[in-house]
């Protein structure tokens, strides 16, 4: 019994030299990346929100993009964050509701990926429930209807792996891989998502120009008394298109789904959902967060007639008793002409986007 | 009738002293809804001396409108071009009941008021506070703004008629204006 004793104590001592003779010889010394601004939104929007305890590496990104793309993290091996935030669609799904490792679907839609360094409130799903991106990245692993996994053996299955103990010393000096460092390598990355190429920004830089019907749709989307969206979407001013607030938007009378609330605890929040960015909608279907809208058109006609009345409903959600402004069809048609010059088609195939 | 949302901003704030002026601060967005915007610190150190009055614009002037503010872009406080462009002064929004019982929304937003196509007329108005005794030094000056005010004088407002959409209706903003003359007042000086 001795003998065995002294012979593992034999092993782990050598097993701790093996380690520390690796780790003498890889050197900590990650390259600093600094995020490029868009020329769209410079001088427009304020700049990106780096925290300062997870600021860009390259080594991080990289990493960050391989877990991003790892089915390691599900509990079989069998998903990862891009089974449902696929690049083709601008990191969503187009299934109304994503299936998780056990079949399980979930109710409500994936949200598309990009931009989210300008997300200044930082509060991420469509209810806000997680406030900051590396603590929106623990949920989806040990989510029963996602990933199913725990955290303890996802990070034992990263541990164990040829590759990710070196990849984490080099990203954060240290071998020692936890969820805090997972979650921050997988924020890193994203956070060098960013679209920002769409026909619109172009025509804001001068090296594009708008059909006449394109116009006219911007133009009604900036009318208060026509499809008011601007209040709430953004405007040539603010191309994020998005307030990353959240607002009932008369979609329900009732709900099975509260949103905000659910968050907050404050009934005033009842039925308040994120409001998503209108960048990309091209690639994004469904709409809404529970994906019940197939089509741009569904989601106008909502707007437009099908808004439904409920305490919190927002009071920019104008006629709601009468279902709402009623836009004409050549209204609804150049709104959704304009509504497509914010999709950006070579961010979806953005090489540094794709698996290595 | 309830408020859900109430957003001002507050520029060109000025101290006087005999035939002297100081810009204490270009602007200041204040938003009860988050609470932020309550407490203003000046971007300058104040020259020591006795101030006897306090200015500011409510909205941004016809200057000062025409530049580019990225923080203010951001929280989409844009005003359309169409309507003059430039800022927001304000977005009071909420709920009342109408006269036939229901419930309905009002957005009282203020900026420049478009009075044809292409024809724009100014909409900010300034506030001034004489009379100040305040000696700079670690200094906390309270300005009030009586939100039913907006709703009262010298206009009495009628939900009925204005309640939204407001933006584009010079009349609304003109009333707007004028009822916003009476809305502020100076509190407390703790020095």
């Amino acid at each position: 019994m001795k003998n065995i004793l002294s012979i593992s104590s034999i092993i782990f001592a050598l097993l701790l030299i093996s380690c520390n003779e690796d780790n003498e010889e890889r050197v900590y010394n990650p390259t600093p990346y600094e995020l490029e601004i868009p020329e769209v939104f410079q001088n427009r929007i304020i700049a990106p929100l780096i925290p300062s305890d997870n600021t860009l590496t390259v080594e991080g990104i990289a990493l960050g993009k391989k877990l991003f793309y790892d089915p390691m993290l599900s509990a079989n091996g069998t998903q990862s964050c891009s089974s449902c935030h696929k690049l083709e669609n601008s990191f969503t799904d187009t299934n109304r509701f994503s299936i998780g490792i056990d079949g399980e679907a979930g109710t409500r839609n994936a949200m598309p990926i990009f931009n989210l360094a300008w997300n200044f409130n930082e509060t991420f799903f469509w209810d806000g429930r997680a406030v900051s991106l590396e603590n929106q990245a623990e949920e989806p692993v040990t989510n029963p209807i996602e990933m199913h996994n725990t955290w303890k053996a996802a990070i034992n299955s990263l541990q164990q792996d040829d590759n990710y103990p070196d990849l984490f010393f080099d990203a954060f000096g240290t071998s020692q891989i936890s969820m805090e460092l997972v979650t921050k390598a997988i924020s890193q990355f994203e956070r060098t998502i960013i679209s920002a190429n769409s026909k619109f920004d172009q025509a804001i830089l001068g090296n594009a120009s708008l059909s006449p019907s394109e116009v006219s749709g911007y133009e009604i989307f900036m009318a208060e008394d026509k499809g008011d969206c601007f209040h709430c979407h953004g405007s040539i001013n603010n191309p994020l298109w998005t307030d990353n607030l959240f607002n009932n938007n008369g979609i329900d009378s009732v709900f099975t789904d509260i949103g905000l609330e659910k968050t907050t605890g404050n009934t005033y929040d009842r039925g308040k959902f994120k409001t998503p960015s209108l960048r990309n909608l091209k690639f994004t279907a469904p709409y809404m967060h529970d994906g019940r809208f197939n089509t741009i058109e569904e989601v106008i006609d909502h707007y437009s007639e099908g808004l439904k009345f409920s305490s919190t409903i927002d009071p920019l959600m104008k006629s709601a008793y009468k279902g709402g402004v009623h836009l004409t069809d050549e209204e609804k048609s150049d709104l959704k002409a304009f509504l497509l010059t914010l999709s950006d088609d070579s961010f979806i195939i953005n090489q540094s986007f794709y698996e290595n | 009738m309830t408020i859900t949302r109430m957003r001002y901003l507050l520029s060109n704030i000025k101290l006087y002293r005999s035939e002297d002026s100081i810009i204490v601060g270009a602007y200041n967005l204040v938003d009860l809804t988050n609470s932020s915007g309550l407490e203003y610190d000046p971007e300058i150190k104040i020259p020591s001396g006795s101030y006897d009055s306090l200015s500011f614009t409510f909205g941004f002037d016809s200057i000062d409108n025409l530049q580019s503010y990225p923080d203010l872009n951001t929280v989409n406080w844009n005003w359309p071009t169409l309507l003059g462009g430039g800022y927001h002064f304000m977005q009071y929004e909420g709920k009342f009941i109408d006269n036939d019982g229901l419930e309905q929304p009002y957005a009282y937003h203020m900026g420049t008021a478009r009075k044809a196509e292409n024809v724009f007329e100014q909409n900010y108005f300034n506030v001034t506070f004489k009379n100040l005794d305040f000696k700079n030094g670690d200094a906390n000056i309270e300005i009030q703004m009586n939100i039913a005010e907006w709703f009262k004088d010298p206009y009495t407002w009628d939900l009925n008629t204005y309640s939204t959409p407001l933006m584009p209706n010079y009349d609304a903003q003109k009333l707007m204006n004028a009822n916003g003359r009476n809305v502020f007042s100076l509190g407390k000086i703790d020095q």
